[in-house]
């Protein structure tokens, strides 16, 4: 290989094709660990041999968008194609990783449409981080939601939120979230 | 004054980064640190699948213990790193060692220097490649080598590749 001024992803298609593809077979494995499916289970439900699951995750360059909807829903997850501008036109930096798209989406509340998507943040249906404040002044937090929630200001919380709190933590911090003394921030920047 | 027999060769073709960079350390007596040479003969694919854990390092991604992984809690190895890859049922690795050469213009720099290569089927790491980047990581000569590629430029002007 010749010496190269840009990302290695520029020398050819194929090249970026296998940076994106591998990008999406890293987060089929996370997408996995986290419902706990084998790639036995995975096989199964998309009617395939575990060899085939194998081979497809581990040699991604032949992934088709065919087999990438299909291996997202099988896990019950949706897949997105996008289209963005990173400024780098040269492509000096290589592919943004959609570990980053996803996160932040999950990070802005997971709108579902534009009207969520642009509401005020106050009015933002999910928060992933929230700060919150104990009736008599003194700061607990950050206090890290389950992604999965979904909470607005003066409404209970189902605990535990954070694993990093007591349980009496959470006892007197439940208390205080149900006689309405939570005291919400907007999403930190 | 004996010609310094350590070079050090950036791994073109990375995301620039001020925060990680990767380079080989070659020694031209000593055949043994194989990892440039090995990196630089993969077949297209494979040479992919090496870029792109190289492409997660450098971008901070969520720890792969199975694509790369340092020994942080290991009095002795804590500088040591590598990349691993499998390719018909062998297990492949990439060791070196983790440093900054440059303290006064970039203090978070973090510079992973790939030295050699080996395949292995055992589990546990043999630490004979560790103890070897460890002592080349003390090596004066090394050392010379990789501020020569990565200087450490009071006032940090110079134009960082990676």
């Amino acid at each position: 290989m010749g010496k190269l001024n840009t990302h290695w992803t520029s020398a050819s298609t194929d090249d970026f094709l296998y940076r994106v593809a591998a990008d999406f077979a890293q987060q089929i494995e996370d997408a996995m660990k986290e419902s706990e499916a084998s790639q036995a289970a995975l096989a199964k439900a998309l009617g395939v041999s575990e060899g085939r699951v194998s081979q497809v995750l581990n040699n991604p360059g032949n992934l088709t968008l065919r087999n990438a909807i299909e291996y997202a829903r099988a896990l019950k997850r949706k897949a997105a194609i996008v289209v963005y501008d990173d400024r780098d036109p040269k492509n000096r930096n290589g592919p943004i990783n959609s570990k980053i798209f996803t996160s932040c989406w999950e990070m802005r509340g997971r709108p579902s449409d534009f009207f969520e998507l642009n509401a005020p943040p106050q009015q933002t249906a999910i928060s992933t981080q929230a700060f919150f404040a104990c009736h008599h002044g003194s700061f607990i937090g950050p206090l890290v939601a389950n992604n999965a929630l979904s909470f607005w200001p003066g409404t209970s919380l189902p605990w535990p939120i954070s694993p990093g709190f007591t349980s009496s933590n959470q006892t007197s911090t439940g208390t205080l979230i149900a006689s309405g003394e939570l005291v919400w921030q907007s999403q930190p920047k | 004054m004996a010609a310094n027999p350590y070079s050090v060769q950036r791994v073109d073709g990375q995301k620039p980064s001020i925060r990680r960079g990767i380079a080989f350390l070659l020694c031209r007596e000593n055949a043994g640190l194989n990892a440039a040479e090995t990196f630089f003969r993969l077949k297209p694919n494979r040479a992919r699948e090496v870029r792109t854990r190289f492409d997660h390092w450098i971008d901070g991604g969520q720890p792969r213990d199975n694509w790369f992984h340092g020994w942080p809690g290991h009095p002795m190895y804590k500088h040591c790193f590598v990349f691993k890859w499998k390719e018909n049922r062998q297990n492949h690795r990439l060791y070196g060692f983790l440093c900054n050469p440059q303290p006064t213009s970039r203090p978070g720099f973090q510079l992973c220097v790939l030295a050699t290569h080996r395949t292995k089927n055992e589990r546990e790491t043999d630490e004979r490649e560790l103890e070897i980047a460890v002592s080349l990581r003390a090596s004066p000569d090394v050392i010379m080598a990789i501020q020569s590629i990565y200087p450490d430029v009071k006032g940090g002007k110079e134009q960082w590749v990676n």
